[in-house]
């Protein structure tokens, strides 16, 4: 992967991530891999449930105690699952830390604004409760809020979605982390607002040269915000390369499905988007083939058996398929689907609407 | 749309964000409108519980009879001038007797449910804090605490350690640790959930800051409509015990006064002696228990604001 200088800020290595259940055991992260060098911004992308949340989750020390987890997790050369067993202070909060989905959830409801955000500059940084106050204010200004000082001593319910994902994110860089994850920081917020909150969290980054990872199901958001982007699908990585390259010479199937899904500005109104066809697999089931399989419209017979590792595709760019969109595999693969309109995985090519057999509507 | 709503220069000119505030129709009547006020009853029911309290701390410095001092007035004396709510079989002063009698019931109200409070809201926020072996070993002792008889468990321990204050206190205090304990436990349940919690784990708070700094603020608030409740119950359950003859010996009680003048002669002659105490209790648990339910519902409101 694409380190250049010196060792990098954060790495995690073949993390696995499993949850014991009733039903076996549930591989929420299976293997993944990545470098995060500071003051980069790494962009995790997938559906839910496809182990991108559990991945932060396991970063930042938040699994519950019955989580097994396998692999490791370095930030700085300090392995981050020891620093857990061994009750570290002035780690997380000073080091790294992350932003919430909810604003809603993720601020104290019966606590003013102003103690919330100062509390950590008083456990961490020791500072004096003048200190922390006055501070408290300046982050609040960073994060553009309006009257800033006023804000100090509203509670949470007095602010807006918006203004309460600011405050969380002043609480998050209260101490100056090195790293800050953000889990789908803006899907809870009014679509006008997310890019705002988006640009900040960006602005703020450049500003602060903190490394960041933006988690989230929108292929749009990282776009143009992170330097590398990682595909997750079913615990697993699917593709990873730098921005650029991903959005140039995109290879994966669900990839490309996932760009799909979303509206482009390049396109005419009112084109269709084209829904991923089923639903992200049960991750119970120990399938030997490709997770994507059952959904991918390039899917062959040895994508059902066996399972694609993640190999180079040159520059750090990363795909695990068998048959990558743009070789010449991958549209032999695609072409033999689309003539006999089902894919040996037994999904009927009609269901990718006009991408598929004809431009039948999906109806 | 301002010109068309014709407000005028003075309301507001041509801003559009400003909003016509319309005469006799302040911020206060949507309160009202949304529930979010306490209402007029539950101030009335603190009013009574200030009185009282007040009164009660206040007895010995008060221009009243000594309670004990038999044959103040005649005998069974009715309500009037001189004693304003008679005296009883023994010619004490029925006004000052309801008076201190309240110092033993209410002290005793207060302390066992804020024995309460503290051991049982402090289980139920480990146990629900913290999940795992420490909930299952914490609910199943609430469990059995329910499961036993309170009225047979306060019997045995006062039989074998005997009637003082201490003991009474010690003994209705065990009973509301379980009530209290598993609605702390359930709502530490809820608000452990809230990502605010997670936030400060990811902030570097540890669990002690987390369980006292995030989730007991949040968890009092819900306990504290039960611990006015459970003042109700406690000083009604303190009655019952010294109706039995059970409790404070070193003193007297509401419950004790109305033991002192059930006899069948007594209520036939002088119905006042048991009226007095059963007014001021039978007061003071509605109190309690108005203020209690508003105060849960003031706070439900509250709660769905977020």
């Amino acid at each position: 992967m694409a380190v250049t200088d010196g060792s990098p800020l954060l790495s995690v290595s073949d993390l696995r991530v499993g949850f014991a259940t009733e039903r076996g055991l549930v591989r929420a992260v299976d293997g993944v891999s990545f470098d995060l060098a500071a003051g980069r911004t790494l962009g995790i992308v997938g559906e839910s449930g496809s182990g991108k949340s559990v991945t932060a989750k396991t970063i930042m020390n938040l699994l519950p105690s019955y989580a097994r987890v396998e692999g490791s997790v370095t930030f700085d050369g300090r392995d981050v699952r020891a620093l857990a067993s061994s009750g570290a202070r002035h780690f997380w909060g000073v080091e790294m830390t992350m932003v919430f989905q909810d604003p809603m959830t993720s601020l104290n409801p019966v606590k003013k604004v102003g103690e919330q955000i100062a509390e950590s500059l008083r456990v961490h940084l020791k500072r004096s409760r003048k200190e922390a106050r006055d501070e408290a204010g300046d982050l609040l200004e960073q994060v553009g809020i309006p009257e800033p000082r006023k804000r100090l001593t509203q509670y949470p319910h007095e602010l807006s979605g918006g203004l309460r994902q600011r405050v969380v994110i002043a609480m998050a860089l209260a101490c100056s982390p090195r790293l800050l994850i953000a889990d789908e920081p803006t899907t809870a917020l009014d679509v006008t607002v997310q890019k705002h909150i988006l640009d900040l969290l960006d602005g703020l980054r450049e500003e602060r040269g903190m490394a960041m990872i933006l988690i989230t199901h929108d292929l749009g958001v990282v776009r143009g915000r992170a330097d590398d982007i990682m595909v997750m699908y079913a615990g697993r990585t699917m593709e990873q390369a730098d921005t650029d390259t991903l959005f140039s010479e995109m290879r994966h199937p669900y990839t490309e499905a996932l760009l799909e899904t979303i509206p482009r500005i390049d396109m005419p109104s009112h084109s269709r988007l084209v829904p991923i066809p089923g639903r992200p697999p049960d991750v119970i089931e120990v399938s030997t083939g490709c997770p994507f399989a059952p959904r991918c419209r390039s899917c062959t017979d040895v994508c059902l058996t066996e399972r694609p590792t993640l190999d180079e595709q040159g520059h750090g760019h990363v795909c695990a398929c068998h048959g990558p969109v743009g070789t010449d595999v991958g549209a032999m693969a695609r072409s033999a689907n689309e003539a006999s309109g089902v894919t040996p995985a037994g999904l009927d090519m009609a269901a990718f609407g006009s991408a598929g057999v004809e431009a039948g509507d999906g109806s | 749309m301002a010109d068309r709503l014709d407000l005028g220069e003075s309301a507001g000119g041509n801003d559009p964000l400003h909003v016509p505030v319309v005469e006799g129709y302040p911020m206060a009547a949507l309160d009202t409108t949304l529930g979010r006020r306490l209402g007029a009853g539950f101030w009335v029911s603190v009013g009574w519980l200030v009185v009282i309290v007040t009164v009660a701390a206040l007895a010995p410095w008060l221009p009243i009879a000594d309670p004990n001092e038999t044959g103040y007035g005649g005998r069974m004396d009715r309500p009037g001038w001189a004693t304003w709510f008679g005296t009883d079989t023994n010619g004490r002063d029925m006004f000052s007797r309801t008076i201190w009698g309240a110092r033993v019931s209410l002290t005793v109200g207060f302390v066992a449910i804020a024995a309460g409070l503290a051991i049982g809201g402090t289980l139920g926020l480990i146990a629900g804090y913290f999940r795992g072996t420490a909930d299952r070993v914490i609910s199943f002792a609430f469990f059995a605490l329910l499961s036993f008889p309170g009225l047979v468990f306060a019997l045995l321990i006062i039989a074998a350690l005997g009637s003082s204050l201490k003991v009474v206190c010690m003994t209705l205090g065990v009973l509301s640790i379980a009530p209290v304990g598993r609605l702390a436990r359930a709502a530490t349940l809820v608000f452990a959930e809230r990502e605010f919690v997670q936030a400060s784990r990811v902030l570097g708070a540890t669990h002690t800051r987390i369980m006292l700094r995030e989730l007991l603020p949040n968890v009092l608030i819900p306990m504290s409509a039960l611990a006015l409740l459970g003042m109700a119950v406690t000083i009604v359950a303190e009655g019952a015990l010294a109706y039995l003859g059970l409790s404070v010996s070193d003193g007297f009680s509401w419950g004790k006064m109305i033991l002192l003048g059930s006899a069948p002669r007594t209520l036939r002659d002088g119905p006042w002696v048991v009226m007095f105490p059963i007014g001021a209790m039978f007061l003071t648990v509605l109190a309690l228990n108005y203020a209690g339910d508003r105060l849960r519902q003031y706070l439900d409101v509250r709660e769905l604001a977020f």
